[in-house]
């Protein structure tokens, strides 16, 4: 296990503790300088499930959106890795390559929207979710 | 100003907007608070009370179509769904916005054009 | 109710030149007074969306744009240009020996 991996396992438990309470890692923050390819990791909230099958799922959403943090928990309860990213809250790089992303797709910036494999579903939707990671 | 009286006169100024376009707020009592109070935040910070389940990019001409209601620059799009994006306003016969779904751009616009 | 047409002066004709717009409180009403192509247009000087003052939008032929969040209304209808079914009240004008009145009908319903 290298170096990295330990950090940010630590850091990953760490957030865990400290996000119910408002907290946020000044470590992390400081992260966005730094750049590394771990960069995009770090910005936002990595949620670690049971990663048996190693599938990530990838979750565009805006801080200010119910069915984002709906869609969040959909997937936080599932056997996947979830990658949620918060549009809003993201540096400029990121958004520009969301924001590439989603006009790849002939969409909006219209949020949720979920990305695992060559998948997409835009908008919250249990259904098309659970058939997504279904496949 | 005070957040929940800002709430009130959003909801008050918005209400006029969206009656004669069929629309009305969501019956859905909680979700219609909390988008309130993220769209009294986005004017904090952004200006202007903007959609919270959409993404600003800076671009006016993007930005100034995503203020509430939006729903005049989504018109079939949202009568499509009977209800824009963020699930505010519903269509005046909806009794049960949980049976709304959201429908993506890209599948509206494919449904449309078989049509 | 009694619908009574009241003709009320607004603006001498020669204090507003061709393509300018001023605000009018008139009966404590907000109202923006255009002139354009000859004509003169009076409508609601509030945003029927915001609130906002039209008269420091833009003024495009007959078209005003909202200064707060780019809404287009046609000034000769009042109606918003994306949903016709949203309008900005309008007033009827007419001209009388250099004098420009604006008809206050249906006081019920229409904007402060």
């Amino acid at each position: 296990m290298d170096t990295q991996k330990i950090i940010d396992d630590a850091r990953s438990m760490l957030r865990k503790v400290a996000e119910p309470l408002g907290i946020r890692s000044e470590a992390e923050d400081n992260n966005k300088d730094n750049s590394q390819e771990t960069k995009e990791l770090s910005l936002n909230d990595t949620e670690k499930g049971q990663d048996k099958s190693g599938n990530v799922v990838i979750l565009y959403g805006l801080s200010t959106c119910p069915w984002c943090k709906k869609a969040r928990n959909f997937f936080m309860e599932k056997d996947v890795t979830l990658d949620y990213i918060e549009y809003d809250k993201a540096d400029e790089d990121t958004r520009k390559s969301i924001e590439e992303e989603c006009s790849s797709h002939m969409e909006k910036l219209a949020f949720p929207v979920a990305i695992y494999g060559d998948d997409v579903v835009v908008g919250y939707d249990p259904k098309k979710y659970a058939d997504l990671i279904k496949r | 100003m005070d957040t929940k009286k800002r709430m009130e006169q959003l909801r008050t100024m918005f209400e006029r907007v969206v009656d004669p376009l069929g629309y009305k707020f969501s019956p859905d009592e909680e979700i219609v608070e909390f988008l309130l109070e993220q769209e009294v935040m986005l004017e904090k910070e952004n200006g202007s009370p903007y959609c919270p389940c959409q993404g600003l990019t800076g671009e006016r001409d993007h930005d100034m179509k995503l203020v509430c209601p939006c729903i005049p620059f989504h018109r079939e799009h949202y009568d499509a769904m009977k209800r824009c994006w963020c699930g505010l306003y519903v269509h005046k016969d909806v009794k049960d916005p949980d049976s709304l779904i959201q429908i993506p751009l890209k599948e509206f616009l494919e449904s449309r054009n078989k049509e | 109710m009694v619908r009574e047409s009241m003709s009320v002066f607004a603006i001498k004709e020669n204090e507003l030149a061709d393509g300018e717009k001023k605000p009018l409180l008139i009966d404590g009403r907000k109202v923006l007074m255009i002139r354009q192509e000859g004509d003169f247009f009076a409508l609601s000087n509030l945003c029927p969306h915001m609130e906002c003052p039209l008269s420091k939008g833009t003024l495009e032929k007959h078209m005003i744009i909202c200064p707060c969040h780019d809404w287009r209304f046609d000034i000769r209808t009042g109606e918003f240009l994306d949903a016709k079914e949203i309008k900005a009240h309008v007033y009827e004008t007419k001209l009388v020996d250099g004098s420009v009145y604006i008809s206050m009908e249906n006081l019920e319903g229409s904007e402060k």
